[in-house]
């Protein structure tokens, strides 16, 4: 019959577009990555980055931290920034501490301003990249390797790269 | 499909009814909560859209007593926030969709001249779905923390947090949106299969054109919407990270989910609203529609580029230039096929032998005031402007002159213009007057003065506000409990006009086009069991 057809067919595109709100996900994630909308930073392997020409003009590279609320860390960059020129590999700081008497489980999120600038942000390495477990009053230093791509805009004279540490307990071990 | 509809009606045949003579129809407990009858559940949703009006009034006038002077009187932020957030979803969920389904099962068959809705039982189901949802919405009063406090948006991470009403939200919104998905393929299938000989698509009413498109929009988009509270849900309970930025998820996904549904949404509040103006004025102003053919394909623009501009509502969250650019241009490019609307409706008017019955009052109070929520909305989709207006009052009249001025407005009016169809009385016309007057003069009472508020700078969704905005938020309290007492008159004209009044004629009106006024009124139980031909 013709009307049990038309409702099969408007049931299946009602299915169909339950599926695409997920599919939006990593559609979403996808196009921020490729185009570098919303400040997210690339990653390049370190002899890529280290084949790179550097190039002479040099942009102020301001760093940021913050620990969540929920998480009784201490966090912060051990230099607040320096001036770096397009195409030199560079090493920022981050130091962490566990004010608790548990231990915890902790991740951390990243993002670069202005947003055009996080797709010529190039990471080689971060502690960003993995959970950190900090145990009972554990302190330690952490490292983010990067290199900014030559090609960065040339109207872009500052940035600022910012991490925050979240609890990341209940995520533990994914 | 078609004439199970037909021999469904027969089933009931042995609960006679001897009100109507050859009308056959069951009563009691059978004919309402077991009713597959298109009339009958119309009226279902119709009862229930308006009683949802005035739960979401009331708390709407709950919020308009607190803000009548700045400080806190009457209730505390968590709990203003509470009637801000069921505010709004009571009134789009329950009071204003459910009541553009109500008009369709009512008029749809009838306009195409069909038996009965193409799937009847499913028709019952997608009805008592509802009252099952807002109970649950409501339940959420009483669990600990109150209901959602969130806004109607329920914007991530604040709702990864919430307490058990957020849940309980969640379902409600899943059994709403099975409910309109539901409702939605009826009307399809009704309007694509069981049209009368003759009635070409290019020949259906404009309101049944209205809501074919409205309903593949909301079969488009509210799947989405579950989509994203699932996504919610589990982020909630089951350890996923969709929108937990702890867990590496992304709170600003969730607005782009949500609005990606939620300004299909906004047009499927608005469209069935112009097709019922699109019916109204010609009758009134006794010319047929100006730009028939222009007023199908506007429809089907507005609906294809609703998809297209969603981030309109996000343009503070740090978008990049490009994509602000993007949303700004698509969203005023909206305002090209709307302006086509306007201008055709203005037109039938033109030099039409205009009357002003009381639903003509409404259909030019709708294109009036509707334009002006147009405009308003053209202004918030100036990016940089709307930096300064956004999550501002300003907003809160936009969307108000678009919603009550043009959704709930244009019912009301299709209430006064079929309801002497519906239940065979004329409704007295000078209390339809005062009812339009009073309700349009303390509706612009209420919203006009928000304009000034958001330019000025007062935000919305708080308890309190700093004391140089106490005047117009005065202005706006008295309007809104003004607007709030008028509905009761409406409530009085639709009772006393169901009880009692002058027998209305089958064609009600002078000369109406449109086969639903040639079923005498009342409309019987079971119409069209022979198709009408088309010429
Ligand atoms: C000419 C057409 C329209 C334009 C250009 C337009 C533009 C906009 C823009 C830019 C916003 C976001 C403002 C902000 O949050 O800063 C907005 C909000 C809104 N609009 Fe419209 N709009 C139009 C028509 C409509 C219609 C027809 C409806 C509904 C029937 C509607 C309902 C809403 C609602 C409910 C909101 C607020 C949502 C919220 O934040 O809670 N708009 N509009
Ligand atoms: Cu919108």
């Amino acid at each position: 019959m013709q009307a049990k057809k038309l409702v099969v067919q408007l049931t299946l595109v009602a299915v169909v577009m339950f599926g695409f709100g997920y599919a939006l996900v990593p559609l979403y994630e996808a196009f921020c990555r490729i185009t570098g909308f919303g400040g997210k930073t690339d990653v390049i392997a370190e002899a890529m980055a280290a084949q790179a020409v550097p190039s002479d003009r040099s942009i102020a590279v301001t760093y940021t931290s913050h620990s969540h609320t929920s998480l009784p860390w201490e966090f912060k960059p051990v230099s607040k920034g320096l001036d770096v020129k397009p195409g030199e590999i560079h090493e920022a700081v981050f130091y962490v501490k566990n004010y608790s008497n548990r231990p915890i489980t902790g991740m951390s999120t990243f993002n670069v301003t202005p947003p055009r600038a996080g797709f010529h942000f190039k990471k080689t390495e971060c502690f960003c990249f993995t959970q950190q477990v900090l145990q009972p009053g554990e302190e330690k230093e952490m490292l983010v390797r990067y290199m900014l791509d030559p090609a960065m805009p040339e109207d872009v004279l500052e940035l600022t790269l910012s991490y925050t540490f979240f609890d990341n307990e209940k995520y533990a071990g994914q | 499909m078609s004439d199970t509809a037909v021999a469904h009606g027969h089933d009931h045949a042995h609960d006679h009814d001897h009100d109507h003579d050859h009308d056959h129809k069951p009563t009691g407990f059978r004919r309402w909560f077991m009713s597959t009858n298109h009339k009958d559940i119309g009226t279902l949703y119709l009862i229930f859209s308006l009683t949802m009006l005035f739960l979401g009034g009331a708390m709407a006038l709950v919020i308009r007593a607190e803000l009548f002077q700045p400080g806190l009187q009457f209730v505390d932020p968590h709990f203003f926030n509470q009637m801000t957030t069921m505010h709004a979803l009571i009134m789009v969920f329950g009071a204003v969709m459910p009541g553009f389904v109500g008009f369709a099962n009512w008029m749809v068959p009838l306009m195409v001249g069909a038996p009965d809705m193409a799937l009847p039982r499913m028709n019952n189901w997608s009805f008592w779905i509802l009252p099952f949802a807002f109970s649950i919405l409501l339940l959420s009063f009483f669990v600990p923390g109150g209901a959602p406090a969130a806004g109607w948006t329920l914007y991530a991470p604040l709702t990864v947090q919430g307490g058990m009403s957020v849940d309980m939200a969640i379902v409600a919104i899943h059994m709403m949106g099975i409910s309109s998905i539901m409702g939605a393929i009826n009307i399809i299938v009704t309007t694509l299969n069981m049209r009368a000989p003759g009635m070409t698509l290019m020949k259906m009413p404009m309101f049944v054109w209205t809501w074919l498109i409205t309903a593949f929009l909301l079969i488009a988009v509210m799947p989405v919407f579950a989509g994203a509270v699932t996504m919610l849900l589990t982020d909630r309970h089951f350890g996923t990270a969709f929108f937990n930025p702890a867990g590496g998820g992304d709170p600003v996904l969730f607005q782009h989910i949500f609005w990606f549904f939620g300004h299909p949404e906004v047009y499927i509040m608005i469209l069935p609203a112009f097709g019922i103006i699109s019916q109204i004025i010609p009758t009134f102003a006794r010319k047929p529609l100006f730009g028939y053919s222009s007023m199908v394909f506007a429809t089907a623009a507005i609906a294809f580029l609703s998809f297209i501009v969603w981030a309109h509502h996000m343009f503070t969250v740090g978008m990049p230039l490009q994509g602000e650019l993007f949303f700004m241009y698509a969203t005023m490019l909206i305002s090209v096929p709307t302006g086509v609307k306007v201008f055709n409706w203005v037109t039938t008017m033109w030099r039409g032998s205009m009357t002003f019955e009381t639903p003509m009052l409404y259909a030019i109070g709708v294109v009036f005031l509707f334009t002006m929520g147009g405009l308003s909305g053209l202004m918030l989709a100036i990016t940089p402007a709307d930096f300064q207006y956004h999550d501002t009052y300003f907003v809160v009249a936009h969307f108000h002159y678009v919603l009550f001025s043009g959704a709930v407005m244009a019912m009301m009016g299709g209430t006064f213009y079929w309801l002497p169809k519906w239940c065979g009385h004329m409704y007295n016309e000078t209390l339809g007057k005062w009812h339009f007057w009073l309700t349009t003069i303390f509706f612009n009472i209420t919203f006009f003065p928000q304009h000034f508020l958001g330019l000025a700078g007062m935000p919305r969704r708080y308890a309190d506000y700093p004391i140089q905005f106490t005047e117009f938020n005065q202005w706006s309290t008295v309007g809104a409990f003004g607007l709030g007492i008028s509905q009761l008159l409406f409530v009085y004209i639709i009772v006393s006009t169901v009880r009692g009044g002058k027998k209305a004629t089958t064609e009600v009106w002078d000369n109406p086009e449109g086969l639903e006024w040639t079923v005498p009124s009342p409309a019987p139980f079971h119409t069209f069991d022979e198709p009408p031909v088309v010429k």
